[in-house]
């Protein structure tokens, strides 16, 4: 075993650039700022959509962040209370405190937090420290992080702490370092150069004592590198990153010691009226956590981000694709054409037509000898060619949103997509008749009349066909707006294809809400379906529940 | 000057690109599998075969319904007078500790969370019978399935015998366990042996919403029996044999295993099983308190 002493990177990046604060009269000139949200849901028991009855019958989750702010120096925190976390949020989660307060100084180039922060290098692929709220997600690092910008065009990070997880801290340190350089403003013959070119580099190194009980001779600093660029030429932009990470057994991975891999490329063009876009990734063996024995998201230390179309109709949002880090070839393809105003095609306001396909295989695997299974505990797992697709196919979603303004008073979106996917991997499940595999076809109609400006009716229409999983379902939603201040809409979803005749029921949903500047109020009674949701392809289960739900937000 | 500067973050940052531990094999930790110096084999006594069945429960400190599925599971046991071996795992989210307070023991396991994940388990109380998968990827079932499932193959001729020695010095806590299996019959599989320790009688806090059986809806003084407290030879355990292996053949294991301080070790057993590689389905099992 090889090690090699990290601190040393720590110390010349903390202690070269020393750092000093003059007392400051804190009143004088400081701001303070903030955001509230309140999310409550009373729970009525409904067997017939298995929604369990609810101890507690009402549950709560909420936050308030406030941020004060004076010249260079910034200070927050925020308090969270889930009392006792809503259904499908992680019980772990269950408490109320501050998990979060931190305090910022920022000088001319130099800047240094302490406490809690979010922060990425590059692309996420090595390091991500983020917070979403829907998910119940918090991966923030509590430690220090410095960062330098000694010349233009040139900036350094470096990180030190541990992770965030529910009330307590990952059992990790997570240590890492980023630079940045647009070499546009390093090189002055560059310039004034049309084409741009920035390149990046970072290495994140993650230390955990050993866990005798898994008797493995575990890796206790499991190291990981990432290069990128990005090089952009007036319309056309190109970027890509790689990142390489050695062994890493954890529970992710079932304990292997390959390596780890990932690359992702996108080129995009951009004009008046039309966008394309290409992307492309690998992930092999990516899973990447400051506790080698969480296997929720909980501690991820890294972000994949996923490369496929985040929908947001209800239907369309029925399959969702989280992102697999054992191991993903994915592409997606996107153009967005808008057809000019007052054309044959384009009509009087012009029409947006928005086409996306994206499709995610496994990679390939291969026993590493004939005597070991692929995967097996304790091994370096399997081999894998780089170029190779594996045999399933995880996802696929071709999809095509028109938007068009018919008149002063009518617009029009319709959709259609035509979706596969494997529910066995994504969902880690089988469909009620032990299907893996679930193709759908979906159609959106979303129509807005506008009686006034300010007033205004959406309907909207959806229909999911497959012969999988719970069957057809069909939507409908009627939304009436008094802009800016109120709405008022009814909702209802029906399993009317269900193979089992007790489970053809309606999901019904009536919600109210009411605005005024930076503050929002929205009540809804109904039921809610069993389903998954998604954000960045980090995916939470939702279960079904039928009740009164009550959300509250506000900012100053 | 500035190029200085640049070139002197390129390095640093170049420099912690071997900061890392690069592990070479072998990667697994042999447990003093045949360890016969520090744990001289014994002499096993004559014995009569009879099948044993492994229930393994999937529960939770925090798992309201879980009292009554523990009891279903001893009901069992008497009703099979020995046959039946049970183990509880407290693995999931109703076995996640508090930070504090009544729930902030934590039973679960490495072998435990590994099993949990494996097995795909969607429910607490249930239970696996022998890991027979049931149906395409579900191996676990809830308590009224139990039963039936038990009696379609508690009968069966055994096709190994299993006999367990566990040898304990209190002074070092040193635990010698001896398994032998023997072969009932010619085989052509590959077999692998698992070794698991249990603890009966913890007594803990344990969520209940069965006032017929204890307090509701907080149960202070649960005694939670056949905790799974540590897999031995990992969760998977080790290979016993390779393909075929004739009629009377016998294979003795010993491993060398030290006790946790903070189990009682009058209140511990052993249990080894022998299951199918591939299928992943246990032939036998057998249980041994420490002596």
């Amino acid at each position: 075993m090889k090690k090699i002493d990290l601190s040393v990177l720590f110390i010349v990046l903390f202690c070269v650039f020393p750092f000093s604060m003059k007392a400051q009269n804190f009143i004088d000139g400081g701001q303070v700022h903030g955001n509230f949200q309140i999310d409550a849901q009373y729970y009525e028991p409904d067997e017939k959509i298995n929604a369990d009855t609810v101890p507690e019958k009402f549950l709560m989750n909420a936050f308030g962040n406030i941020i004060y702010t004076n010249g260079g120096f910034t200070a927050g925190f925020r308090y969270e209370l889930y009392l006792n976390p809503l259904e499908g949020f992680d019980k772990r989660l269950e408490g109320n405190g501050i998990p979060y307060r931190f305090a910022t100084y920022k000088k001319d180039k130099f800047e240094i937090t302490v406490g809690n922060f979010y922060d990425q290098f590059g692309s996420g692929l090595i390091f991500r420290a983020y917070e979403e709220w829907n998910l119940g997600v918090d991966n923030s690092v509590d430690g220090i992080r410095v960062k330098i910008s000694p010349f233009k065009g040139v900036t350094f990070k470096g990180i030190y702490g541990k992770q965030r997880y529910f009330w307590d801290k990952s059992p990790g340190i997570v240590r890492g370092a980023d630079a940045d350089f647009f070499l546009n403003d390093i090189f002055k013959k560059w310039q004034e150069k049309k084409t741009k070119i920035s390149i990046g580099g970072s290495v994140v190194s993650v230390y955990q004592p050993n866990d005798p009980g898994l008797k493995l001779h575990l890796p206790l600093n499991v190291a990981a590198f990432a290069g990128r660029f990005n090089i952009s030429h007036g319309k056309v932009n190109f970027s890509g990153e790689y990142a390489y990470k050695i062994n890493d057994p954890d529970q992710i991975n079932n304990f292997i010691y390959k390596n780890g891999e990932a690359l992702l490329l996108t080129a995009s063009y951009s004009q008046k009226g039309l966008g394309v876009l290409l992307s492309a990734k690998r992930i092999d063996n990516m899973s990447y956590k400051s506790n080698r024995l969480e296997n929720s998201y909980a501690l991820d230390v890294n972000f994949l981000p996923p490369l496929t179309k985040q929908h947001t109709y209800s239907m369309a949002a029925m399959y969702p694709y989280a992102t697999q880090p054992n191991g993903e070839m994915g592409l997606q393809a996107q153009v967005v054409y808008t057809i000019p105003k007052k054309s044959k095609l384009g009509g009087k306001y012009g029409t947006s037509i928005a086409v996306n396909y994206s499709i995610v295989n496994s990679i390939d695997k291969q026993k590493i000898n004939d005597t070991i299974p692929i995967d097996e505990y304790g091994t370096l797992g399997y081999k894998s060619d780089f170029f190779k697709l594996g045999d399933t196919k995880y996802f696929e979603d071709f999809n095509i949103e028109i938007t068009k303004k018919i008149s002063k008073k009518w617009k029009l979106i319709a959709s259609y997509l035509n979706l596969i996917y494997k529910i066995d991997v994504v969902e880690g499940h089988s469909d009620d008749e032990g299907e893996k595999m679930v193709y759908a076809n979906i159609g959106i109609l979303d129509l807005t009349y506008k009686f006034t400006p300010k007033k205004s009716l959406r309907f909207e229409y959806q229909q999911l066909f497959t012969k999988q999983d719970k069957g057809d379902w069909l939507a409908f939603m009627l939304e009436y707006t008094i802009a800016p201040k109120w709405f008022f809409s009814v909702m209802d979803q029906y399993n009317y294809g269900n193979p089992d005749n007790n489970k053809q029921l309606h999901y019904y949903t009536i919600s109210a809400g009411y605005t005024k500047k930076a503050n929002r109020i929205a009540l809804s009674y109904g039921r809610q379906r069993q389903g998954i949701i998604c954000v960045g392809g980090v995916c939470r289960e939702v279960p079904a529940s039928n009740g009164l739900t009550l959300t509250i937000s506000s900012s100053f | 000057m500035k190029y200085l500067k640049i070139s002197l973050f390129l390095l640093i940052i170049g420099g912690t690109i071997y900061s890392c531990d690069k592990v070479d094999p072998p990667y697994i930790i042999e447990q003093g599998g045949d360890d016969t110096t520090a744990c001289p084999v014994p002499e096993f006594p004559d014995t009569f075969f009879v099948k044993k069945v492994l229930l393994e429960e999937f529960t939770g400190h925090k798992c309201p319904n879980c009292p009554e599925g523990s009891l279903v599971a001893n009901q069992l046991r008497e009703k099979y007078n020995g046959q039946l071996i049970l183990m509880s795992i407290h693995a999931g989210t109703f076995a996640e500790p508090s930070s504090s307070g009544p729930y902030s023991c934590d039973f679960q396991t490495i072998a435990g969370d590994i099993l949990n994940d494996e097995f795909q388990v969607w429910g607490y109380p249930t239970a696996m019978i022998n890991r027979i998968e049931i149906s395409q990827g579900n191996w676990v079932m809830t308590h009224a399935q139990w039963e039936p499932t038990i009696d379609g193959i508690i009968g069966d001729d055994p096709l190994l015998g299993m006999q367990i020695i566990s040898e304990f010095e209190l002074l070092t806590r040193k635990l010698c366990i001896h398994v032998k299996t023997k072969y009932l019959e010619d085989f052509n599989q590959d077999i692998m042996l698992s070794i698991y320790i249990i603890e009966d009688n913890i007594i803990n806090w344990q969520k209940n919403d069965n006032s017929d059986l204890g307090p509701v809806p907080d149960w202070e003084f649960y005694s939670h029996n056949h905790v799974l407290r540590d897999a031995v030879n990992t969760a998977w355990g080790d290979v016993l044999s390779n393909g075929f292996m004739p009629k009377d053949t016998s294979i003795i294991k010993t491993y060398e295993y030290y006790l946790n301080n903070d189990w009682n070790y009058e209140n511990c057993s052993v249990i080894a099983f022998t299951y199918n590689a591939d299928t992943k389905e246990i032939i036998q099992a057998e249980e041994n308190h420490v002596e």
